[in-house]
């Protein structure tokens, strides 16, 4: 059965959708001029005791499945060697005899630096709307963009700096343009990273250098300023709050703090996040992950997977090869298959993770077959069995040990779902004490008609089809009367 | 569709806590454990079903449905049990109740009282056998969970000082050896190590066949093997940062050990190396060692965790 996916109303369709990209502002208009806002709730407070108040919005938690993109000047250089984090470059090369370091020396010159590479970086193959469609295809529902990455240049036109997509490079605002694409379809949940630190900046206390004469050199765009948090750092994150409103904010960088380790101060935006979401007609649910260093909505599990069922809500970001950001040097073979991301998927979920699964477009704004390939492939797993999936919850166990195929469960509302990761056959036993009645019925998600089981030996055992709709992970469903 | 715009879903709750009495049990001890279902959000919790689990199951003791709970129910259920004189280490009563918000949506909730019961050393059973090279340890088994407290100066090919616990003549000549590594504490030394060991006889490395797969406290996985068979390690592998708990497995095909880690709980596996041991001769020893490291933390040792050992034909 296809799952109906859950397509939503923006905040500007539900204004008529005449306002798909809101200028700088529109939020508090919003919220001070015409908005309801929900009754009962006082607005948050920027301290942590007040920002814990805030619930995990449902949709986050029904999501389970996002896309994470990783995209910036470094697409361009694409990796040093097979194996390395090319959104990373620009750290390891600042490191004398470091692979990035010589790779840079020999592929570009001593004199080349990083930001010279700057106006390769021309997305002139960018296409939002087909990247949103792959998104849908892919089963996600929702995304996250890399809105500033550690190098500082950020995809969007900021006004505390010039180094942006639309003053240098593709001369786009590529934020912009994706959550304009993604309202658009409605279907797919419009998010951004932002690092709060930078490897290199001036006000942060690491001017940029020539890492071969150690030279300092200027930063391209950059507009000094006196205090990295107040005067920049936090006016970028109002600036994509209030531009791009997105459904969630991904932080990231918060250890490459500025000399002195000021705290970032960061309870006062996240404040202002969560009030311009819920003081407007049409209140929204927005969440917040855990490297702000303060309050947050939901813990990050980078390439690993929480082991147990938490009941704080979690999530799992990892990437398809090794990489980040785009690396050209990266083997098919590295690649992780579509069988494990699959498999990976029903694991997280069935814990109560969701999984934020990285890709790398390319400099020119398209995105490698290769990654395409297995986002489709997660894309045709979950239209046959995403009712397992979306909108579920774990049970009192996660998963079965000691079963020759592993075995992951979920519920959902009025069935209970027994994963089976790989392709089993002849008769699937499971222990007696899932949720089964006499009269209740199983099926096999992507097939129709009910399957033979009895119960014997305190165990449930259940007769397999010949034909199975997938060789990496089937889906048996309960009917369970509570 | 309800659940897409706005906040309607969104709550923190519902909250559900559960205490026990005695508030501090000990081993043997019977327990009353009391779960309490506070609905607070401000919407009905349909069809909930509260499940009850005793320490260390994965079946529920109760399973309670309790229909549906409208905005501001509160239920209270009650469960008894004894803690298992074989049980120790974090002990937790759990609570895991299962409700619709919608027809498009599922949520749980879940709690636990957690408290700890000192591990003693109170020997091992058959088929287990102990061995030591360093003076100091001791040993317990508590269920499936295997318990080793050592010294040592070193563990590696110079230095070869710990403590085990053994599955004579287990690791056939195709096997798969495999061990959960709970927790190692008492000692801040990085480099303290615990982990698997197989050899012809573990009591005597000098026999052939040796190789050990450790998991540091801080320095990642050690994977050492005696390639000339003389009983001293002198192949290494590994590095990395270290995850608790962990699993390792090695793999042995003849002379062909393959050792892996799984820090997600066996979905995937990273293999560390592959290396051939020429001695190794018929069914080995298999089992789980651990050493202090101590030459540079003089006197201290660790109590070592390991859980889920096996050693099956493959």
């Amino acid at each position: 059965m296809a799952v109906n996916r859950r397509h939503f109303m923006t905040t500007a369709a539900a204004l008529g959708g005449a306002v798909l990209l809101a200028p700088p502002g529109t939020a508090q208009a919003l919220a001070a001029g015409t908005a309801s806002g929900l009754p009962g709730i006082p607005d948050y407070q920027p301290t942590k005791a007040s920002l814990d108040t805030h619930p995990v919005p449902r949709w986050y938690k029904d999501a389970k499945f996002g896309i994470f993109v990783h995209w910036g000047i470094y697409s361009v250089i694409g990796g040093a060697t097979p194996r390395s984090a090319s959104e990373w470059y620009l750290w390891y090369q600042s490191t004398k005899d470091t692979a990035e370091w010589k790779y840079h020396r020999d592929t570009y010159g001593e004199n080349v630096t990083y930001d010279d590479l700057i106006p390769q970086f021309k997305a002139e193959k960018y296409d939002p709307d087909a990247w949103v469609k792959l998104f849908e295809q892919a089963g996600a529902e929702y995304f996250a963009l890399t809105s500033k990455h550690h190098d500082g240049f950020a995809l969007y036109p900021s006004k505390v700096t010039d180094r942006h997509s639309v003053a240098y490079g593709p001369k786009r605002d590529l934020v912009g343009e994706l959550m304009t694409a993604a309202r658009k379809r409605g279907t797919v949940r419009p998010g951004l990273y932002y690092s709060l630190g930078e490897f290199f900046n001036p006000a942060i206390g690491r001017p940029m250098r020539n890492f071969y004469t150690d030279q300092e050199i200027p930063m391209t765009g950059y507009k000094p300023v006196q205090d990295y948090v107040g005067d920049y750092e936090l006016k970028q994150l109002y600036e994509i709050v209030d531009r791009y409103d997105p459904e969630l904010l991904w932080a990231d960088g918060q250890w490459f703090r500025p000399t002195g380790n000021p705290p970032w101060r960061s309870e006062e935006p996240m404040a202002h996040y969560y009030n311009q979401a819920k003081n407007r007609r049409n209140p929204k649910g927005v969440v917040i992950n855990d490297r702000f260093d303060t309050h947050f909505d939901f813990a990050t599990y980078e390439q690993r997977t929480n082991p147990t069922m938490d009941p704080q809500k979690w999530e799992c970001c990892m990437t398809i090869g090794y990489s980040w950001g785009y690396n050209k040097h990266e083997p098919d073979e590295d690649y992780k298959t579509s069988e494990f991301l699959i498999q990976l998927l029903a694991d997280v979920v069935s814990k109560n993770g969701n999984l934020l699964l990285n890709i790398g477009p390319k400099p020119d704004g398209t995105i490698p077959e290769i990654m395409q390939e297995r986002l489709k492939d997660i894309g045709a797993w979950l239209k046959v069995n995403g009712a397992a999936i979306y909108g579920s919850t774990p049970w009192v166990r996660a998963e079965e040990e000691g079963t020759p195929l592993g075995i992951r469960y979920t519920v959902s509302p009025g069935k209970f779902n027994i994963i089976v990761l790989g392709k089993p056959s002849g008769t699937l036993s499971v222990p007696g004490d899932i949720p089964i009645s006499a009269t209740s019925r199983i099926r096999l998600l992507g097939t129709s008609g009910s399957l033979r089981w009895t119960r014997r030996d305190g165990k449930i055992n259940i007769t397999v089809p010949s034909s199975l709709p997938s060789d990496i992970a089937n889906v048996f469903t309960v009917d369970w009367a509570r | 569709m309800g659940i897409s715009n706005g906040t309607q879903f969104d709550a923190l709750g519902p909250t559900l806590t559960v205490t026990t009495q005695p508030a501090e049990p000990a081993s043997g001890d019977k327990v009353t454990a009391t779960a309490v279902l506070t609905n607070d959000c401000p919407f009905p919790l349909l069809n909930a079903v509260l499940h009850l689990i005793n320490p260390r199951a994965t079946t529920a003791a109760k399973t309670i449905p309790l229909g549906d709970l409208r905005p501001g129910t509160k239920t209270t259920r009650r469960w008894e049990t004894a803690i298992p004189a074989d049980m120790a280490g974090d002990v937790s009563f759990t609570a895991h109740v299962v409700f619709d918000v919608n027809d498009h949506s599922s949520d749980c909730a879940r709690s636990a009282k957690t408290f700890t019961v000192p591990y003693e050393p109170n020997g091992v059973r058959d088929p287990y056998r102990t061995f030591a090279t360093t003076d100091d340890a001791k040993f317990g088994q508590y269920g499936s969970q295997l318990v080793i407290w050592a010294g040592g100066r070193d563990f590696s090919g110079g230095t070869d000082e710990k403590g085990g616990i053994l599955l004579p003549g287990s690791a056939a000549e195709s096997s798969v050896v495999q061990v959960e590594t709970v927790s190692l504490t008492g000692s801040d030394n990085p480099t303290a190590k615990y982990g698997i060991a197989v050899a012809n006889d573990l009591t005597a490395p000098e026999k052939g066949g040796y190789a050990v797969l450790t998991m540091s406290k801080s320095y990642g996985v050690e994977f050492m093997t005696d390639s000339d068979g003389n009983g001293h390690l002198d192949t290494w592998a590994g590095g990395g940062v270290s995850t608790h708990p962990a699993l390792l497995r090695l793999v042995r095909s003849g002379t062909t050990y393959t050792a892996y880690t799984s820090t997600n709980n066996g979905l995937s596996w990273n293999e560390i190396a592959s290396a051939t041991v020429p001695s190794a001769s018929g069914a080995l020893d298999a089992g789980v060692v651990a050493s202090a490291v101590n030459l540079n933390y003089p006197g201290t040792t660790v109590q070592a965790v390991f859980d889920h050992f096996t050693v099956e034909e493959s």
